[in-house]
């Protein structure tokens, strides 16, 4: 074992801090060369800002790794804003750079106690192995990692924290992973667990189960075996190096549980026993959930400066109800009834609307949720869609920056890619100009690609789609498409229907909100299983042999550097063959009420989704209406 | 001496028959809420007929104006999240609605007269398996089949019809059975049996005749009942079609826009009430002027 989790972080954040530098020198140069040496100056100060950004691996329970490597946030007092410059790229975003997360009041003093009433998604069941819904069990389990979101974090990136491991260490080859647990971790009372102390045996029959039974075990798939040397170590054994293997972990799929628990599968089914901050105490599928504190809760509010001894969770009872739709979400957000909520795919003059009704509300996004872009599938398979200048026409005719402005009302980045951009080493979106010449506007070169392709008059085909109405978004690319004689019939198809359509490969195209999504923090996790060759989640067929080349030295890369070098290889052959034609992303919205703290979003995603896992760092104040805040801490 | 004459003047005493024309003028008069509702289905059924000239865009025409524009003299009625005309959505989307509740009116009610006929005039073990098959059928809650069949067999427009068309049997059956039970004991009924008629000839020339009023009431509440149906299980998303259609509008409009574009769910909401109304008035107005008790003939 030669390296920990925390040096690859900090390698990480040194290609960062490596990459914001040029950006400075390239800045002062021009504006040194224009004779403004004042401006240049003042050019570098504001670069030199926005390198405050922090890579944490704050270690979990009492582990011996370092402190976090640099703090963005100020906290104590009345909490102050996380501070530093917003990147240039993400700057040039109206939304991002109005409702940022930097703007925010980040730590302070907490408020213990109360109730904090989120919207929510109670699953039909609480079986993790095949549960659709795996975004509502973090609040009462614990992974190993997690995707964290609190003061002194950069979130701008997937922000992923150890959570049950103290120490992480890997082989030189990356094919062995050891993590240290803590020992002061245990189970909720409840029958058949009753409490008991959470060991590497626990973690070892989790995994190897998720490896087994999980509908999610696509992203475990690399593990060979796992071994626990003692009670609080525990190995994993890859059949190929994994880089950044923890990202992985962090998944929300991967909740540790215990074997008792697990025999009795009608209890796994019905009752969450894990070592989460919060306990369940009941449940009504697409209702509403109740939850009260852990009182043995083993963590601390470690990132937070002068409290880093608090219990956590913060909050007494955690209650988590359903809004069918937008109308009753919003009026429970002006009425004070909802204190959180995620509301993603609304126009930004919803959340002004919703401002207007309720000024201190707090509100975030961020450029693009991710790995959730709007995209089309278009099967190789079909004649048309195996030819890439068919591929590569479809995607000049669409006008991606006036869809951006017509469907999404300027909220999202016209440049969309499965290559987030953090993977490139990029402090924000690229621009749609640097994404070559496919990705560009041109009617009359799509046209001509089309005439070389043989198909100079066009051609129909008919797509699926899964909304109840068509979205703005679809119909536009529908247009376009017509504008250069190809028609696309659209037709919907149930919820599911577009998912069981991809799955069996029955479709020619598949306009996609979300479905299909490989989900993970890395571009390994996310492009191998959507594009590399025989794997049941390439829905459209891919066979693009440049790009499995990249995809495969990225796997089995063990250098940073040279894994970012891959990701913008990867994006570039990407965005040249179009494999699969991705529109645009959208931005993620996040709605708080003012008495709620420490709550936002992240590039990847909403405390509603995957980094639900945090609301055990999530405070209510006095102001709360009802007498429902808690009581201020004292230090 | 007496005059043949003499025996003509109750002849004589007979109402004139009034012309056709005369008689609509009257039934007009009579009815006034029956008829203004009457020219607002002439209107929509025009408007739907005519829709590529009333429109000013075709169906499905993004980027004609900018997007969630209100009402205005350049866009009636504004114009939806892509930018799309929502007057001349509304314009094309009652041809969708109007094909629909006619395919689904017209197909179910005959249906439901063939049923009730049969079941009426046979009686006995016919009228027993047919009525207690309607019986089944009706016990069944019509929107929670729709959705169970929709979520099973798709959301296309076509499966909807055709469940919708299958609901509408039952109810008009039993109607019109009730009418058959009655109209068999008529004499004329027993007379055309008595010079040899055949059932076939029976049912087709005398019965079918008597029950045609109440079918026409009945096909016109179905018109405005389907529609409602048809309208409800696109707003549920339960229905899909390429055309735009108002209950799909109103879905789009009340669920994602409700407060920032609030013409985007009254426009068609509006549409879908004018039309029931309209047919379900005009469907009463029609029943009292065809129906011979509550014109006081019987």
């Amino acid at each position: 074992m030669s390296s920990s989790d925390r040096e690859l972080r900090e390698a990480a954040r040194i290609f960062k801090e490596q990459q914001r530098q040029r950006v400075t020198k390239r800045l002062s140069r021009r504006r040194v060369l224009s004779g403004s040496a004042i401006l240049a100056a003042g050019g570098i100060l504001a670069a030199c800002g926005g390198s405050s950004k922090n890579s944490s691996s704050t270690p979990s329970g009492g582990g011996s790794t370092a402190a976090p490597s640099g703090s963005a946030t100020a906290a104590g007092g009345g909490g102050s804003t996380a501070g530093g410059e917003i990147p240039a790229p993400l700057a040039s975003l109206e939304y991002v750079k109005k409702y940022n997360w930097r703007n925010l009041k980040w730590g302070g003093t907490p408020y213990i106690g109360g109730t904090l009433q989120a919207a929510g998604f109670p699953p039909p069941d609480w079986n993790l192995m095949t549960t659709q819904t795996l975004t509502q069990f973090p609040p009462y389990y614990n992974g190993l990692y997690y995707s964290a979101l609190h003061a002194g974090l950069d979130l701008d990136t997937a922000a992923i924290e150890p959570d049950l491991v103290t120490k992480a260490e890997h082989s030189d080859d990356y094919l062995t992973w050891t993590f240290t647990l803590p020992q002061n971790v245990y189970f909720h009372d409840i029958d058949p667990v009753n409490g008991a102390q959470m060991t590497s045996a626990d973690v070892k029959f989790s995994f190897e189960r998720y490896i087994d039974t999980s509908l999610w075990n696509l992203p475990l798939s690399e593990v060979d075996h796992i071994t626990a040397p003692d009670p609080y170590t525990v190995q994993f054994t890859l059949k190929t190096p994994a880089l950044k293997f923890p990202d992985a972990l962090a998944l929300p799929y991967y909740q540790v549980f215990n074997e008792k628990h697990y025999d009795n599968q009608d209890k796994f089914k019905t009752q969450p026993i894990g070592t989460g901050a919060f306990i369940l105490k009941d449940s009504k599928a697409l209702q509403i959930s109740h939850a009260v504190r852990n009182p043995k809760y083993w963590d601390t509010a470690r990132w937070l400066k002068g409290y880093e001894n608090a219990k956590l969770p913060f909050v007494d009872n955690y209650v988590s109800t359903y809004y069918s739709d937008i109308a009753s979400l919003e009026a429970g957000l002006r009425g004070q009834s909802v204190d959180c909520a995620d509301l993603e795919g609304q126009l930004p003059s919803v959340l002004e609307d919703l401002l207007k009704a309720n000024p201190k509300l707090q509100v975030t996004t961020d450029a693009e949720w991710a790995l959730t872009p709007h995209r089309v599938f278009l099967n190789w398979q079909n004649k048309y869609f195996s030819d890439v200048r068919v591929r590569q026409a479809l995607s000049m005719a669409l006008d991606r920056e006036q869809i951006v402005q017509v469907a999404l009302g300027g909220a999202g980045v016209a440049a969309s890619s499965p290559v987030p951009y953090d993977q490139m080493g990029l402090d924000g979106p690229p621009a749609l100009k640097d994404m070559g010449k496919y990705m560009q506007f041109d009617p009359k070169g799509a046209k001509d690609l089309l005439k070389q392709a043989g198909y100079e008059d066009g051609f129909n085909f008919t797509a699926q789609q899964a909304s109840a109405t068509v979205p703005s978004w679809m119909t536009l690319v529908q247009k376009f498409w017509k504008d250069i004689g190809v028609n696309m019939k659209i037709e919907t198809t149930p919820p599911l229907g577009t998912t069981t359509a991809l799955q069996k490969g029955t479709f020619d195209a598949v306009l996609s909100n979300s479905e299909g999504s490989v989900l993970g923090y890395d571009i390994d996790q996310v492009m191998r299983p959507m594009f590399g060759v025989g794997s049941a989640a390439n829905y459209a067929k891919v066979n693009d042999s440049e790009l499995n080349t990249i995809m495969d030295k990225i796997h089995s890369s063990t250098d940073p550097d040279e894994w970012t070098s891959l990701a913008k290889q990867a994006f570039d052959t990407f965005n040249k063959n179009q494999d699969v034609i991705y529109v645009h992303g959208f931005h993620t919205w996040y709605a708080a009420q003012p008495w709620v703290h420490t709550i936002a979003n992240t590039y990847y995603t909403t405390i509603a989704n995957y980094a639900a896992s945090n609301y055990r760092n999530v405070w209510v104040d006095d102001t709360a209406p009802g007498g429902r805040g808690g009581k201020k801490a004292t230090a | 001496m007496t005059s043949i004459d003499a025996a003509l003047p109750a002849v004589a005493a007979l109402p004139r028959r009034q012309s056709r024309l005369s008689a609509a003028w009257a039934a007009a008069r009579k009815k006034p809420l029956g008829t203004v509702c009457l020219v607002v289905i002439v209107i929509y059924w025009a408007m739907a007929i005519l829709a590529p000239i009333v429109s000013r865009t075709g169906y499905n025409e993004p980027l004609y104006g900018p997007p969630f524009h209100g009402p205005s003299w350049q866009y009636w009625f504004g114009t939806d999240d892509s930018g799309r005309d929502v007057y001349s959505r509304v314009v094309w989307a009652a041809r969708t609605d109007l094909l629909v509740s006619l395919i689904t009116s017209v197909v179910g009610v005959s249906g439901a007269v063939l049923v009730g006929l049969i079941s009426g005039y046979f009686g006995g073990l016919v009228d027993m398996l047919v009525q207690r098959l309607v019986d089944a059928i009706q016990a069944l809650p019509g929107l929670i089949l729709l959705l169970v069949v929709v979520a099973i067999f798709g959301t296309n427009i076509a499966i909807a019809m055709s469940v919708i068309t299958i609901l509408t049997i039952p109810i008009g059956a039993r109607i019109i059975r009730s009418d058959v039970l009655q109209l068999r004991q008529m004499q004329y009924v027993e007379a055309a049996r008595s010079v040899g008629a055949g059932d076939w000839r029976i049912m087709t020339r005398h019965i079918f005749r008597g029950v045609m009023p109440t079918a026409i009431v009945l096909a016109t509440i179905a018109l405005g009942a389907n529609l409602l149906v048809e309208a409800s299980l696109a707003f549920l998303g339960m229905v899909s079609s390429q055309y735009p259609d108002w209950g799909l509008m109103l879905n789009s409009g009340a669920l994602g826009t409700m407060e920032q574009a609030p013409w985007l769910a009254v426009v068609p909401g509006l549409a879908i009430t004018i039309i029931v109304f309209a047919y379900s008035m005009f469907g009463d107005a029609l029943r009292d002027i065809l129906d011979p008790k509550l014109r006081g003939i019987t």
